[in-house]
């Protein structure tokens, strides 16, 4: 009696067996990722800030819509607003690192940048339309070279959200950094906004804060989001990748779950515990 | 080696176009939610466009799987935050695929699988389902051929043994698939 082989069977398990990804990804997709791509600083070719500064722009076309909107927000004659505001980041140098400490996570990128560049930093915050339990958190995605030579952690060390809160991102950067950063931070989502990232379902003014959610039944849990105004779509495991349902049997468990717009969550759903 | 812009752009946009998709289906296959492949794709295309004086013209495929290790680990540490990075591809990728329920044998295997260590689960990944030899797994994870096929070799020993044992009182499903195969 012989065995299979080992690499025949994982081979039946390729999740991507029989449903190819790259099928779905049309010509659009790939020419604005790969003009996204090129149109980024690169290596050795970065040393002329104000070009590279420029080009920076394009780089990721959705982070890009994103801070644009966000500076059209406060694009208000005058300065006035963000003066009385004061500062968005603080600054403070430790040996040989700098500490940047975001002090009003509701600042706009426009501000953030702004003080960035006071003081000699080539660093671009971006922020990202976020459910409310990590807005104003970082999600420490840097582009550019020796950008991972920043450090990303969150002030007061160690917090988290809940239960300490503010809870709020903080830089480490080298004193003489010279390159280019993107930095990305969570924002409030505007009403039905799809949201770019999100934080547990049970996070601080999340849909199901305080509630013991993971194990009950699809038919509790829906109904407290449906109190709150939300609706829920589920995906079930099936092998290494999840299938998408619309509704599943009452009686199935939730495993976990996240906001996908303002009003709409996904829940990881199981037939059994 | 360090081209003008023109031909490193040139250089990039084939190393894009070729490999796009494998690193595409590598992202994939380790993710619970496809979508999310979109940004660590772009990520690790990123990280190639920045870095592509160190790709190796030989051995630009691993090479890239094993970038892509590396920002899906980061991915992971993150708890599965998303950043804002190609809104096309996540747009493309958001249809779900259809899976079916692996068969009744296939699931001892699965599961032996999910118990191994990560380690020895990305190497046989590497092996089973982008198709590695050693000479590209040891491209990959930055260690030497004959380390690749020790590895290799052990982690596949590893995987014999808890299948062995989570079929023991399954006998005949394997049986049945060995004799065929």
């Amino acid at each position: 009696m012989s065995k299979p082989d080992t690499l025949d069977l994982l081979r039946q398990l390729d999740p991507t067996a029989g449903d190819d990804p790259a099928k779905a990804v049309g010509d659009d997709a790939r020419t604005q990722l790969l003009g996204g791509i090129t149109a980024s600083p690169a290596g050795a070719q970065t040393r002329r800030p104000r070009v590279a500064a420029r080009r920076l722009v394009p780089v990721l076309a959705a982070a890009a819509v994103i801070a644009a909107v966000a500076v059209t927000v406060v694009r208000l004659p005058g300065d006035s607003r963000q003066e009385a505001l004061g500062p968005a980041l603080s600054f403070t140098t430790e040996g040989k690192f700098l500490k940047v400490r975001v002090v009003d996570p509701e600042a706009d990128s426009a501000r953030f940048n702004k003080e960035f560049k006071e003081h000699g930093l080539d660093i671009k915050l971006k922020l990202i339309p976020s459910s409310p339990s990590i807005v104003g958190q970082h999600t420490a995605a840097g582009f550019g070279p020796d950008s991972e030579n920043i450090e990303t952690t969150v002030y007061p060390a160690g917090c988290d959200n809940p239960p300490s809160y503010p809870c709020v991102p903080e830089f480490t950067i080298p004193v003489d950094y010279k390159g280019h950063a993107e930095l990305y931070i969570g924002r409030a989502a505007k009403p039905g906004e799809r949201l770019v990232q999100s934080g547990r379902i049970d996070g601080r003014g999340e849909p199901l804060q305080g509630v013991t959610y993971v194990g009950q039944t699809v038919a509790t849990v829906l109904k407290i989001l449906e109190e709150g105004g939300y609706t829920a779509e589920y995906r079930v495991k099936v092998g290494n990748d999840h299938q998408s349902r619309d509704t599943v049997p009452p009686g199935w468990v939730v495993l976990d779950g996240s906001l996908v717009t303002t009003k709409h969550a996904v829940l990881f759903v199981s037939p059994k515990r | 080696m360090s081209d003008s812009p023109p031909d490193r752009l040139v250089r990039f946009e084939n190393l894009f176009t070729c490999h796009h998709d494998p690193v595409l289906r590598y992202v994939v296959r380790r993710l619970d939610i496809r979508e999310d492949a979109a940004d660590l794709v772009a990520e690790t295309f990123l990280i190639a466009w920045r870095r592509l004086d160190d790709v190796p013209e030989k051995q630009a495929l691993p090479w890239l799987y094993g970038v892509a290790r590396r920002v899906l680990a980061n991915h992971r540490r993150g708890e599965q935050r998303r950043h804002g990075l190609a809104d096309k591809l996540r747009e493309d990728l958001r249809a779900m695929p259809t899976v079916s329920e692996p068969s009744f044998e296939l699931q001892y295997a699965a599961e032996a699988f999910q118990q191994l260590s990560d380690a020895d689960r990305e190497l046989l990944s590497l092996a089973a389902w982008e198709g590695l030899d050693t000479a590209q797994l040891a491209a990959a994870l930055g260690c030497s051929r004959g380390t690749a096929a020790v590895r290799l070799h052990r982690a596949r020993r590893r995987l014999e043994r808890l299948i062995d044992h989570s079929t023991s009182g399954h006998a005949t499903a394997f049986a049945t698939r060995g004799d065929q195969a």
